[in-house]
């Protein structure tokens, strides 16, 4: 199943581009949280990152018969977020600066500080994803301690049992988000395969 | 070294596996490359700072956003297919039907984006040094019942004259007032008209504290007192209404294109001659297109209603005549020079360089064969043309200065 194919990528495009509707949801999925991602860290505003990438993504199926493949989808909807985002925090900012002659250019950003928001995005995603994908158990344990934030010892009293046990389990349940991270890079693949075989 | 190489190096790091001797020097030229670069690695090695980072996208609810953008898609795709019935073979009008340059807006996406090259750095410093123009000031013509014309600009303040029914005061800020005299009850009608000339602007406040904000090279003609039973006032160009509520008096907003019936609301009439289309968009309240084919050249079979957040759409050209309304229009897009910006997203060249044409009081002209690309992004109305002009420049946009106000779009840069 994580065999690479040779025509993972471009294939979704090609279907996309002929309007099939199951691989742009199945693009949609691979890129929707990265894209609302990118567009929170520009503008601050998770609902107005949201609007964006639905935007981008329509904009995409609008567009879809002139893309010219996977690469070029992809910095589309990236670039879609970006433009809306900047213009967003601009208009923010002159709305601030009511009718002085304010000259509110926006953020700008270089290429090379755009390519690394990107990754930024796509990376925290990957992290994300493998963390969906632990087993029940050991995503409730990383939860309780990473994101409520409980300690060692609460969590040990609440389950019932010896905080030696849950740095053991926490130890654990790192091990295999670990393990699941190192496929992480090879899903992209593995989504196509199983969409271009339910596709047929 | 590519993304995905990153990509793969930074989750090695978060898993804690030790890097190779090649990716590790990968790595450190990527740290090396950029402070934030060095930021993100910090930001996925640090437990506390990634969990922050990972709430983000936690609270992404992608299955609402998909329902919603199902909808829209759907909506828009109706819309789509009926224009295609209508008008087959003729203009299309939806920026994203646009297809023959969107490659090309592609490759050149957003202002800033790109590297500047040395041609463009040269080809900016001959701009700025040799020519310039200011963005449009407060200014306009104020035609009177009798004929007369004042001209109103910045410098003129206080009550400028009496016409029936009204008097007449030039505030700050470009404002012109009308206030009901009490004197006059029983004003019949005198129109006065006022029109701003490419790179003017004026903010009319008419007697019934309706206030009309006009763009460049636009007019208003109205009556200077509302005295019969209803409200009526004829715009060229482009203006925004917010008009005040008043259920005894309908205002009627009369375009070369229609009748706009108003129910008390805010909204937006595009309708320059010289543009692809004419474009009336609601912000609030409710508006009536009328089904007045007497006055206006867009023959509904019916009276069409738009809500909040829509958009009617006629062409100014060919003998398509009728009337298609976009659900969720971009309002943004359509209120952006009242929030004083350019709005460029999915404008193409020749509708571009119409609008700088009238904000900075330009002639433009092309050479044969420069090709009608289409942009994206923004910029501020207050700067002055070179920076619009350095802009274009880097999106592969040139010209060459003809005369003060005139420009020529080339094929090549000029030497």
């Amino acid at each position: 199943m994580t065999k690479q194919l040779p025509y993972s990528d471009a294939e979704l495009a090609e279907l996309i581009r002929n309007g099939d509707a199951e691989a742009f949801r199945s693009l949609f999925e691979r890129f929707i949280r990265a894209l609302v991602y990118f567009g929170v860290k520009l503008t601050g505003d998770q609902e107005e990152s949201e609007d964006a990438a639905s935007e981008a993504f329509q904009k995409l199926w609008q567009k879809r018969e002139d893309m010219r493949g996977y690469p070029e989808m992809r910095a589309y909807l990236f670039s879609i977020v970006h433009n809306r985002s900047v213009n967003f925090v601009k208009r923010r900012s002159m709305v601030k600066a009511a009718h002085q002659t304010i000259q509110a250019e926006g953020e700008t950003h270089s290429d090379s500080s755009i390519t690394t928001r990107i990754i930024q995005a796509e990376t925290m995603v990957a992290i994300h994803n493998a963390i969906d994908k632990l087993p029940l158990h050991h995503r409730d344990l990383l939860h309780k301690i990473y994101i409520e934030e409980q300690s060692t010892t609460d969590l040990a009293k609440m389950l019932g049992t010896t905080p030696a046990h849950i740095r053991t389990s926490k130890a654990r349940a790192l091990a295999s988000l670990r393990e699941i991270l190192s496929d992480e890079t090879l899903l992209r693949s593995c989504i196509v395969f199983f969409f271009l075989f339910s596709a047929k | 070294m590519t993304e995905d190489q990153i990509k793969n190096i930074l989750l090695k790091k978060v898993r804690r596996v030790e890097l190779s001797q090649e990716e590790q020097r990968q790595l450190d030229d990527w740290l090396n490359s950029s402070d934030e670069n060095a930021l993100l690695l910090s930001q996925i090695m640090d437990e506390r700072q990634l969990v922050e980072e990972l709430k983000i996208i936690q609270n992404i609810s992608t299955d609402t956003i998909w329902n919603k953008l199902q909808d829209d898609l759907e909506l828009q795709g109706g819309i789509i297919r009926t224009i295609d019935k209508k008008s087959k073979g003729s203009r299309r009008y939806w920026v994203y039907a646009a297809a023959a340059a969107v490659l090309l807006a592609i490759a050149i996406p957003v202002f800033r984006w790109q590297k500047q090259s040395k041609q463009t750095e040269l080809a900016q410093q001959d701009i700025s040094g040799k020519f310039d123009l200011p963005p449009a000031s407060n200014k306009a013509t104020l035609t009177l019942a009798d004929g007369s014309v004042v001209v109103l600009s910045d410098s003129v303040h206080g009550v400028i004259g009496q016409q029936l029914g009204s008097t007449i005061n030039v505030k700050g800020n470009g404002e012109v007032a009308y206030t009901p005299s009490d004197n006059n009850t029983n004003a019949g009608n005198e129109y006065n008209t006022i029109r701003t000339p490419k790179g003017g602007q004026i903010h009319l406040v008419l007697p019934d504290e309706t206030h009309v904000w006009l763009n460049a090279a636009s007019s208003i003609t109205y009556p200077t007192a509302f005295t019969g039973k209803e409200r009526r006032v004829t715009i060229t160009g482009e203006g925004y209404f917010e008009v005040a509520s008043n259920k005894d008096k309908p205002f009627f907003v009369q375009t070369n294109k229609c009748v706009v019936q108003v129910l008390g609301t805010h909204f937006n009439v595009d309708t320059y001659e010289d543009d692809d289309d004419s474009r009336i968009t609601l912000l609030e309240g409710k508006i009536r297109l009328k089904a007045d084919v007497k006055n206006g050249r867009v023959a509904n079979a019916k009276d069409v209603d738009l809500s909040p957040g829509q958009q009617a759409v006629m062409a100014n050209e060919g003998d398509n005549n009728n009337m298609n309304v976009i659900a969720h229009a971009d309002i943004d897009k359509a209120m952006d020079w009242r929030n004083g910006l350019f709005n460029f997203d999915g404008v193409h060249l020749h509708a571009l360089m119409r609008e700088l044409s009238r904000w900075y009081d330009l002639d433009v002209e092309y050479e044969k064969g420069v090709a009608d690309i289409q942009f994206g992004g923004g910029m501020s109305r207050s700067v002055p043309l070179s920076e619009v002009l350095k802009g274009l420049e880097k999106m592969g946009v040139h010209f060459r200065i003809e005369s003060e106000r005139k420009l020529i779009i080339v094929n090549q840069p000029a030497k």
